[in-house]
């Protein structure tokens, strides 16, 4: 029976190809929290992880934040998507490289440092806003406001210098308490064509978003905020990344990491969305290139 | 109306419920949390350069540093607007001719439901259950917009816009004390908390008017708004209002007939808006709204009756009540049509009621219903081109179905210049009372029984007839013409605006005096006839209008306005309607801020010779000057206000008649707010 020996070690080879192939392919476990953006953004890592031949297991830290039993170990490499999933895997990764993102800088500042962690902020950075205002309201009188909370209040140097880089005013009113936000506008508005909203619980919210679109709009001056949901509330121009471009990032990170490559310890958003509420800006008289034109000029700013 | 009012209750519960379970987004980071829509549709105004048909928007800021008590005195801004008083509380508006004190040819809305009057037309300025405070801004669309206001639109449209409750300060307390009896007093308050916030409003208006009329008010009102949102998308929104007070009225000239003697008046107005809104964008806005309201109005007339010889006279006293309520219940939806069009349609159902035995002879409700379905639409074919046209077709019982149409386009000719050419038809329907009045005077029972007795044909005539509708009216129409010139220019912080318009009015409905048989009659020449309304007339309003802002430096706002008008006016009343606007208006406002939060505001106008439509003398130019200086203090935690305005600085001009003169008055206006 040589034919049936031969095929049996076929057989066997093939296997031990497959167990071989099976080794060698890349894993990546997802640790997330346990909300709509950390869900659809997982979604669409997982997608693309799939479709480049990824095993790629998902685990949902719970909202009351307890530890997870995951341990960094061996060939997996892992994706934290939110603080929060962030502060409860373990610090080390155990040698294995590992990509955050969903996270702000200063929640990142919160969480002890861990070795061979890249996270990609939420934050866009400082130059990219000044950019944006400089190339947006080119020939209006350039004077920007902000609302300073707490939060907020940490990026104000650097914003500052990079605005007088672009000979461009900003000037700022500190707010303590949401109800502040109101008598801090009555002072800011009259002296600015321009209010810039950079993410500050106490300053940008649910609650107080009313009061400071209906009065900015009231007194002609147009919002450049933070995110699309911002943008459809009724800012005029939003800069933020959405969940497939941060995907994208994580994605691209994984593959450097795992190459060997090494990525920085925080990234900025590589990838944005510059949105045009174009209604509003009609509506207030302004005549704005369309998102697309100012992302590309914000973009070749940047190179 | 009961069914109405249960249709839409299960309608909104059922739209809550719906969007009530929407996923919240609390726990995620600020640059995912979600935001409720604020600048929707229905809060955003258009350009002027891209708006339809001529706006005028008078602000906030103008609105405080004119000084205004009343509303109307603001509608002197508006080119080709006059405002003159009938008494020191009742105004007398018109708009390019139309001058009177029930100044029908204006829609009026409070925050987008109609206030014009089922019973006389027009709105009861004097009455109005809010704050001047209250007020966001007022937009006066001077021509017709029927397509978007539906009838009655007809010369224009004032819409009141109120503060949404977000804006305001958490508390707010005000007084007048002055010449002229005013003692006003107004508390303000507004709130935020989580996904509600309200503002509530309590005042009184205080003054004794005029001294030559008995024009005494003290009217109280307290208004509510509040806004519960139910998701980022979506709220309900509750708007309740009540005034209620005395109100003067007569005539102490009127000696020789008593029939206008001095009286007093009595009135409650209550009204209900409950309005649930689904905001997905700029563009993209669904509401559902229910609105009813309801107003009661007593008086009692003592008429001295002066009868032939030998009766000598006879005291009558004469109730002149009347009531009326108005269920609305009203949908419309904006959308957005591609990249370069968006639309708004919408349906309107409202049954108006009207109870008063002394203007239509019988106790029994009058009824009006009306069914309105519209649609508009704005579309920007090409960079700089806008054309917007819309079409109203509407059925009510007074006068049947109509169709109003209107169609603007917008031409950019250079930046910041544009060109803005407009056709439009507007109606005005009748008023319950044109349609349906029977103003007489019974016979006392006793009288009566005599002459009865007597055997005597007079017993089973009215004792007099004022006023009895006989003739099925029409609405009045109107076709209208308009080239429009809108220019900014930046560098000079100026824009202007100018207006050609050419009117054709036609069906004007107007008195007119027939036979017929009364007791008094019998004795007296003058009660052997009685007035009916009919169509009849027609005019044409040609004008050139216009207005210049000049804002130099922030603080500084200077707005000046003029109008040229010529009427042409057929039928019997064509001389009335002639003279019933004057040839030339100018107004010019100044705001400025002054060193050490020192805040002055002043206007002057000028009202070419005119008369009141309705009679009055033909007045000669009136000129007239408001002035108020405001400093700002800071006291505590808050900002304490203390401002002098003197209306009239000059010293008055004519009124009604030639005899009776407004004059200057002054008062003090102290405010904190915090």
């Amino acid at each position: 029976m040589p034919a049936r020996w031969r095929q049996w070690l076929l057989a066997m080879g093939l296997a031990a190809l497959a167990v071989t192939v099976r080794a060698a392919e890349p894993k990546a476990q997802i640790v997330r929290e346990e909300s709509p953006i950390a869900s659809q953004t997982a979604q669409l890592v997982i997608a693309d992880l799939a479709r480049r031949g990824w095993s790629v297991t998902e685990t949902i830290v719970s909202r009351d934040g307890a530890p997870s039993e995951t341990r960094l170990a061996g060939e997996t490499m892992f994706v934290a998507l939110g603080a929060r999933a962030l502060a409860a895997l373990p610090k080390s990764t155990g040698g294995t490289a590992a990509v955050a993102a969903l996270v702000t800088r200063s929640a990142l500042e919160e969480i002890p440092q861990a070795d061979r962690w890249s996270a990609i902020v939420l934050d866009q950075p400082v130059e990219r806003w000044a950019n944006l205002i400089q190339i947006a309201f080119a020939g209006r009188p350039a004077t920007s406001g902000l609302l300073l909370g707490a939060f907020n209040t940490r990026s104000m140097p650097l914003l500052q210098r990079k605005f007088q880089e672009r000979q461009l005013a900003l000037i700022e009113e500190r707010v303590a308490a949401t109800d502040d936000v109101v008598p801090a506008l009555d002072r800011l508005l009259p002296r600015v064509a321009v209010l810039l909203a950079l993410p500050d619980p106490v300053v940008h919210n649910r609650t107080t978003v009313q009061a400071l679109l209906l009065t900015t709009y009231r007194a002609g001056v147009p919002v450049v905020a933070y995110s699309e949901s911002y943008l459809q509330a009724g800012a005029v121009i939003a800069l933020y990344s959405s969940p497939s471009q941060i995907s994208a990032q994580v994605v691209e990170t994984l593959l450097q990491l795992r190459e060997g490559r090494q990525a920085a310890a925080i990234q900025a958003p590589r990838y944005f969305t510059v949105g045009v509420n174009a209604t509003v800006a009609r509506s207030l008289g302004l005549q704005l290139p369309s998102g697309s034109e100012l992302k590309d000029r914000v973009r070749a700013a940047e190179q | 109306m009961k069914t109405i009012t249960r249709e839409f209750v299960v309608v909104a519960l059922s739209l809550a419920c719906w969007t009530a379970d929407a996923v919240g987004r609390e726990d995620e980071p600020e640059y995912f949390s979600d935001m409720p829509v604020v600048l929707s549709a229905s809060r955003l105004t258009q350009t002027l350069d891209a708006a339809p048909a001529a706006v005028t928007v008078i602000d906030q800021r103008t609105i405080k540093a004119s000084g205004a008590r009343d509303l109307t005195g603001l509608f002197r801004l508006v080119p080709g607007m006059t405002v003159g008083l009938y008494n020191g509380r009742k105004a007398i508006l018109g708009f390019h001719g139309f001058s009177d004190p029930y100044f029908r040819q204006f829609q009026v809305l409070i925050d987008g439901v109609s206030i014009y009057s089922p019973m006389w037309g027009g709105g009861e300025w004097s009455e109005l259950p809010i704050a001047i405070e209250d007020i966001e801004r007022l937009e006066v669309v001077r021509g017709p917009n029927a397509a978007a206001f539906g009838a009655n639109a007809f010369l224009g449209v004032v819409n009141i816009i109120t503060r949404d409750p977000a804006t305001e300060n958490r508390f707010e307390a005000a007084t007048n004390i002055g010449e002229s009896g005013i003692r006003d007093v107004l508390v303000r308050m507004a709130a935020h908390e989580g996904d509600l916030r309200y503002r509530l409003t309590a005042g009184q208006r205080v003054d004794t008017g005029l001294d030559s009329y008995p024009d005494d008010r003290r009217s109280n009102f307290v208004n509510l708004r509040g806004h519960y949102r139910l998701t980022g998308e979506s709220e309900l929104r509750l708007q309740a209002y009540y005034a209620g007070g005395l109100t003067q009225d007569g005539n102490y000239s009127d000696k020789s007939n008593t029939i206008n003697g001095p009286r007093d008046g009595n009135h409650d107005l209550g009204m209900l808006q409950l309005r649930w809104t689904r905001m997905r964008g700029a563009d993209e806005e669904f509401w559902l709204q229910l609105f009813h309201s309801t107003r009661s109005h007593r008086e009692t007339l003592p008429w001295l009756m002066i009868l032939p010889e030998p009766f000598g006279t006879w005291n009558y006293p004469l109730s002149f009540d009347y009531s009326y309520q108005r269920t609305d219940l009203e949908l419309q939806d904006s959308v957005r049509l591609g990249e370069s069009a968006r639309g708004v349609w919408g349906a309107h159902l409202r049954e108006d009621q009207v109870r008063s035995s002394v203007f239509f002879g019988t106790s029994s409700a009058q009824h009006s219903m009306l069914h309105r379905l519209f649609g508009t639409l704005e579309w920007r074919p090409r960079p700089g081109w806008i054309v917007s046209g819309g079409v109203m077709w509407e059925d009510n019982n007074l006068s049947g179905n109509s169709i109003s149409p209107n169609l603007a386009l917008n031409r950019q000719i250079l930046p910041g210049h544009t060109l803005r050419v407009r056709w439009a038809e507007g109606r005005r329907t009748p008023m319950l009372y044109e349609e349906r009045a029977d103003r007489r005077y019974d016979q006392p029972a006793g009288l009566a029984a005599i002459l009865r007795s007597l055997g005597l044909p007079l017993a089973d005539l009215p004792m007099a007839q004022t006023t009895r509708s006989r003739d099925a009216l029409k609405d009045e129409v109107i076709h209208s013409r308009e080239i429009s010139y809108l220019g900014q220019f930046p560098d000079q912080r100026l824009e202007l605006d100018l207006h050609l318009i050419e009117h054709r009015l036609g069906r004007l409905i107007s008195l007119y005096a027939y036979p017929f048989e009364t007791a008094l009659g019998a004795f007296e020449s003058k009660y052997r006839s009685t007035l009916g309304f009919h169509n009849e007339g027609s005019a044409r309003i040609r004008a050139l209008s216009g207005g210049a802002r000049w804002q130099p430096v922030r603080g500084t706002d200077v707005q000046l306005t003029l109008a040229r008008t010529s009427i042409d006016a057929r039928g019997a009343n064509a001389a009335l309607i002639e003279q019933s606007g004057p040839r030339h208006t100018v107004s010019l406002f100044v705001r400025h801020d002054l060193p050490a939060d020192w805040r002055l505001g002043a206007g002057y106008y000028r009202v070419g010779s005119m008369r009141t439509q309705s009679g009055g003398d033909l007045l000669p130019p009136v000129e007239r000057v408001d002035v108020r200086v405001a400093r700002m203090i800071p006291l505590g935690s808050g900002k304490a206000e203390v401002a002098l305005v003197v209306q009239n600085a000059t010293g008055g001009g004519p009124l009604f008649e030639r005899n009776d003169v407004d004059r200057r008055t002054a008062w003090l206006n102290l405010r904190y707010v915090h």
